[in-house]
């Protein structure tokens, strides 16, 4: 996680199992991922998502596959380029990713995959994969990607006001499917995991 | 320097904001009115930099047409006395700089003989660093000395984009900094929103955060931020095309861009553009001749640009190189990497003419042309005099600041 940062005292203990098992991390990690904390809202929402982790949380929750050379050239574009760290330090990351330029960037490179000619979700179209998973509504849809996408929850209001403008906005189902997953992948929640 | 993380994050949010209001007449669309922050800034002065890459041949860019040596030692490159755009009675432009030569007449342009550093280096890599750091490669430099100022004169919780590259190239070094990510635009349609911008901008407003600046909350604020700047950048690319006309170069467009920025209420101060290509080992004339043409008339289009959309006495740009080249001429009609050129400033506010005098041509260093003034007394003038802005430890030292602004 990014913020907050944990104070010293919720530090020691750790700093203290890692010593004692000679840096061997298995233990302590089993210990962060079994505290309350790390389910709490201390933990959660609290890392900001990096170019990186948008674009492949996207695909592997739809099962997608697309043109690397595209994903490649648009995560440099955002400051991502891989294997290219800035520094030894490695990315800032954090509140650092986002910015005006950013943002639109990040809502440029989806809505560029979604369309690009080389993506598939389960090997085919976004309409063959929703029925192929049972969705039959695009309320279904938006559920689904709200369940497996959101760490910060998405309230139906939000939810309706986004399925009625993808529908207002394209008759095609394909068109419609697009416009949903893009315009939840542009909310500020989805920056976050 | 005593600064948490938290803090050195938190001092980085570079986002944009329309919370200026431009100097022209026009009714103003509502969102931009909400948006209206406390202070306008559209009073800010910009600098805008231009970099010459390559090392750029001082000697053939301001002519010594008087100085017998300068025809000894280029006998097939030097600018013959006839063709020179005289500035005085012993220097003047290359022939083709007759946007610089006109600039200068309407007392808009500075002249800065003689610019360099001490154990000047010859490799492009290092010189360069070495202008974008203001540190040698013994030193530890992470940062450039604009990345640097704009982390430190950036509040906590600005939304503004402070600084922005123009360009496809790689950002240049003088823009990083450690908490401050700097953006390198292509071009505005990058800051399209391909998106139902009325349904998101709706959607965007519920987003609920669990406490007053908590990190949904600064990603909710970016991206109405980004929404609105999108917005307005369309409206500034439907009908805010410039009176003047530009030449038709890569330079041009990019400074056509800044300037259709800078007549937008982003409150960015810093834009920094490059043209490349002033390497010229072989065969330089026809070269340089191209790119002294490209800069000359581009920087005259931008500052006549600038000054007719209402913003001529807050915009100045900066001509830099990462040195000039030898006096001698090479047996492939070009010339080698060499010390000491000259910077220009153009803009209204600056003091116009020739500052210093020109580097003499037999009292050399290593055979090159030896620098009366550091590039980084200029770059604390550009700080101090022209941005307003303490120039701290940027510099690593303390530099006069030559007096170059109105």
């Amino acid at each position: 996680m990014d913020e907050p940062q944990p104070s010293a005292e919720l530090v020691a203990p750790l700093a203290q199992q890692l010593r004692e098992d000679n840096f061997n991390v298995a233990k302590t990690l089993k210990v962060i991922l079994g505290s309350n904390l790390f389910f709490s809202d201390l933990a959660i929402g609290m890392k900001v998502r990096s170019p990186v982790e948008l674009v492949t949380t996207l695909l592997r929750s739809l099962n997608g596959t697309s043109n690397m050379d595209l994903l490649t050239a648009g995560l440099h574009d955002l400051g991502h380029s891989i294997f290219f760290p800035p520094s030894v330090k490695g990315w800032d990351g954090g509140r650092t990713w986002i910015n005006s330029s950013t943002l639109l960037g990040r809502a440029n490179l989806i809505h560029r995959v979604l369309r690009n000619e080389n993506t598939q979700f389960g090997g085919g179209t976004l309409t063959e994969y929703a029925s192929k998973q049972g969705l039959s509504s695009l309320t279904d849809v938006a559920d689904r990607l709200i369940q497996q996408l959101f760490a910060v929850p998405i309230s139906n209001d939000i939810r309706d006001e986004i399925v009625n403008s993808s529908t207002e906005r394209f008759s095609q189902r394909e068109e419609q499917l697009r416009s949903l997953i893009h315009t939840f992948t542009s909310l500020p929640q989805f920056q976050l995991s | 320097m005593n600064l948490t993380r938290r803090r050195l994050i938190s001092s980085s949010l570079a986002s944009a904001s329309m919370i200026t209001i431009g100097s022209s007449s026009q009714s103003l669309p509502g969102f931009l009115l909400q948006a209206a922050d406390s202070n306008a800034k559209s009073d800010e002065s910009v600098l805008v930099v231009v970099q010459l890459s390559g090392g750029n041949d001082g000697l053939n860019t301001v002519v010594p047409f008087t100085d017998p040596v300068y025809y000894n030692q280029r006998p097939k490159l030097a600018i013959p006395k006839a063709n020179v755009l005289s500035i005085d009675r012993s220097l003047g432009f290359h022939p083709v700089m007759q946007g610089f030569a006109e600039l200068l007449e309407d007392d808009k342009l500075a002249v800065i003989q003689g610019v360099g550093y001490p154990n000047p280096n010859r490799s492009h890599f290092e010189s360069m660093d070495i202008w974008h750091t203001c540190r040698r490669k013994s030193d530890i430099r992470e940062e450039g000395w604009l990345g640097s100022i704009l982390a430190s004169q950036t509040e906590e919780d600005s939304t503004d984009i402070p600084g922005l590259h123009l360009g496809a190239e790689k950002q240049p070094l003088a823009l990083s900094s450690r908490s401050l990510r700097i953006a390198s635009v292509k071009s505005l349609e990058q800051f399209k929103l391909p998106a139902d911008s009325k349904t998101l901008s709706s959607v965007v407003a519920k987003a609920e955060d669990k406490g007053k600046g908590g990190l949904l909350g600064f990603v909710q604020s970016s991206t109405q931020a980004a929404i609105r700047t999108s917005k307005q950048l369309e409206e500034i690319r439907s009908k805010n095309t410039s009176a003047i006309a530009y030449p038709n170069s890569a330079l041009a467009q990019k400074l056509e861009t800044a300037a259709q920025l800078i007549d937008s209420p982003l409150a960015t101060r810093v834009y920094y553009v490059s043209i490349d290509g002033f390497d010229t080992h072989a065969q330089q004339a026809d070269a340089h001749t191209s790119l002294l043409r490209q800069v000359s008339s581009s920087v005259k289009a931008f500052v006549d640009d600038i000054t007719q959309r209402g913003h001529g006495d807050r915009v100045m740009v900066m001509c830099f190189s990462e040195f000039g080249r030898r006096v001698k001429e090479n047996a492939s009609d070009g010339t080698d990497h060499g010390a000491a050129a000259p910077m220009f400033f153009a803009g209204s506010r600056v003091k116009a003419g020739i500052h210093g005098s020109h580097p003499s041509l037999t009292d050399l260093q290593q055979g090159d042309l030896k620098h009366q003034f550091d590039f980084r007394q200029l770059y604390a003038s550009v700080l101090e005099n022209w941005m307003k802005w303490p120039s701290g430890d940027v510099l690593g030292g303390q530099f006069k600041p030559l007096d170059v602004f109105v």
